[in-house]
């Protein structure tokens, strides 16, 4: 027998895809042109043929043995450690701290930002009207020690027997003070206040020798106070000079304009004492006399409280540190609201980011 | 439990689910571990550690059929041990003493007749000589396509080589293996034994 033509390769390409199915039209048609007219072409689909099939009837075999594998070695699951620095562990921790930390800076700029907008702390000097505190300043300026006594908003004015006065301007002076309390003394409306009061205020200012920084005719005094009260300046303008015999004279002529609110209690000996009576609410009583003790039966035991009206007219306007407080208190203000927006604004960045990665660590969990 | 349903259990790490999968698909493994490595010991050692590849990589199993993506796998391992092996020569196919499979039985033929099962095993184990013949890149493309069933797509698929690439190394594996049964013709059953260097009895039609 002689070996049959060897095939070309090209030739077996064709016949190989031909056997398969794999040729387009038009190859298949000039292949089984060429078919019918090669005999030797027709000889090789044959046996190419012929060996695909008997591959194709090769007998299929069972497994000698089962391939499953065994669940306590390849449990789907890694060791807990390799679990927990897994990327998906990473991811999702990560992200819940992440969140937790978001969750705490948002909360810290709404209570900034909340606290803020509640009003900022309370100081006393922010509860005291202006006119309080200009009052104060202006009494501050005075060069007495009625100063400190009159940066109080409220006075207790009572005094138990025995107290001593001294007849030094100065114990007089604080004497007046704490009996007429706080930056009333400056003169308000009067609508509000006891005269008596007022014209203890215009008193203590002339002892203080600070009567030319209260023109007299700003004080909105009721005439007759006013008048009372000039004669009462001027009854006591020598005052702090003079001893308790010159209180004496000079408290008989204390017009009625401190009546009859006022009461001078001289010593009952020496002459009678004026019919005026401090306010109910006004219970010292002043002794310009020597030192001396009260009757215990003039010690009263009221308490003045004195308040200032907003419609003072004297006081200045407001001074420059106020507004600056103001202003530097502003500056805070809004500063504060900056910061609390920007750690919102940072707050809710890693809230975003934190709840993203979380997500992608369960995706890779689910995913494996 | 349908495959889908399998796989989705498997994916989550339920080995029970996922063995339910190889039961149903471990013949057909085998036989392509067999057909390309020619050795049923090495088959099934291939075979496992595709089973075992084919679990820790399901979370990349993306929807298609199992059976091609599995057949992949198996064509990898398979891969791998004939690299292993020709970087080791001592342990190659040739030097390795025939065992006969386990159970060479056809799945399709009755066993009736003990000449006949004798004649059939001489039969496959002279084919598969021939096939264990080819070099390594053609006798995959003949077992996934002549043995296996596989069409060219899919074999371009478990492979991953062009479609002629495919066609080339396939018709080229057939040439050979054509050539390699023409020795083996008297192992032939009759209606094979036509393969030979005679002129066929073709009819011609222009005669």
């Amino acid at each position: 027998m002689l070996p049959p033509p060897t095939l070309p390769d090209r030739d077996l390409a064709l016949l190989s895809a031909y056997l398969d199915g794999e040729l387009t039209d038009r190859e298949r048609q000039a292949l089984e042109i060429r078919l019918t007219r090669e005999a030797a072409l027709r000889a090789a689909l044959d046996d190419l043929g012929r060996t695909v099939a008997l591959l194709r009837n090769m007998p299929r075999l069972k497994a000698p043995r089962n391939f499953t594998l065994d669940p306590a070695t390849f449990t789907r699951r890694d060791p807990w450690w390799r679990r927990l620095i897994a990327l998906e562990a990473v991811l999702q921790l990560s992200g819940a701290l992440g969140t937790a930390a978001a969750v705490i800076i948002l909360a810290l700029a709404i209570l900034q930002n909340g606290g803020k907008a509640g009003g900022k702390p309370a100081s006393e000097v922010a509860m005291v009207p202006l006119e309080t505190q200009t009052a104060i300043a202006i009494l501050n300026a005075m060069p007495t020690s009625l100063g400190p006594a009159i940066e109080e908003k409220q006075t207790e004015i009572a005094y138990a027997g025995g107290e001593q006065f001294d007849s030094t301007l100065a114990a007089q002076s604080d004497y007046i003070a704490r009996m007429t309390a706080s930056p009333v003394v400056i003169g308000l409306d009067t609508a509000a206040m006891a005269p008596t009061l007022a014209g203890t205020a215009t008193i203590a200012a002339a002892l203080e020798g600070a009567a030319d920084e209260v023109p007299p005719a700003a004080l909105p005094m009721e005439e007759a106070q006013a008048a009372g009260a000039a004669q009462g300046i001027a009854t006591f303008s020598g005052l702090p000079d003079q001893t308790g015999t010159t209180a004496q004279s000079e408290a008989e002529s204390v017009p009625g304009a401190l009546a009859p609110e006022a009461t001078f209690r001289e010593p009952p000996t020496d002459s009678p004492a004026p019919a005026a009576a401090f306010a109910p609410s006004a219970t010292l009583v002043p002794q310009f006399t020597a030192t001396r003790t009260l009757p215990p039966t003039l010690a009263p035991t009221a308490t003045a409280t004195t308040t200032l009206s907003p419609s003072a007219t004297l006081l200045p306007t407001a001074p420059a540190d106020s507004a600056e407080r103001d202003d530097a208190e502003t500056r805070a203000g809004e500063s504060e609201n900056d910061d609390a927006l920007r750690l919102a604004m940072a707050g809710a960045a890693l809230l975003v980011l934190s709840v993203g990665l979380f997500a992608w660590g369960r995706w890779r969990a689910r995913a494996r | 439990m349908d495959e889908l349903a399998l796989i989705e259990a498997a994916r989550r790490g339920d080995v029970d689910a996922f063995n339910r999968l190889v039961l149903l698909h471990q013949d057909a493994a085998f036989n392509l571990a067999y057909r390309i490595m020619g050795e049923p010991d090495i088959a099934a050692d291939a075979t496992q550690d595709a089973f075992i590849a084919a679990f820790r990589k399901l979370h990349q199993f993306r929807g298609e059929r199992l059976r091609p993506w599995l057949m992949r796998i198996v064509t990898n391992a398979c891969y791998d041990e004939l690299r292993r092996r020709r970087r080791h020569p001592a342990t190659s196919l040739d030097d390795l003493p025939e065992t006969e499979p386990a159970s060479e039985s056809p799945l399709h033929t009755a066993p009736e007749n003990p000449e006949v099962q004798a004649q059939q095993r001489e039969l496959s184990r002279a084919i598969q000589d021939c096939i264990s013949a080819l070099p390594d890149d053609q006798r995959v493309i003949a077992v996934l396509s002549d043995i296996e069933g596989y069409h060219y797509q899919e074999i371009v698929s478990i492979t991953g080589l062009a479609l002629g690439t495919v066609k080339s190394r396939l018709s080229r594996a057939r040439g050979r293996l054509r050539d390699c049964l023409r020795a083996v013709q008297e192992l032939l059953p009759a209606e094979y034994r036509q393969i030979s260097s005679e002129q066929p009895q073709a009819v011609n039609i222009h005669e």
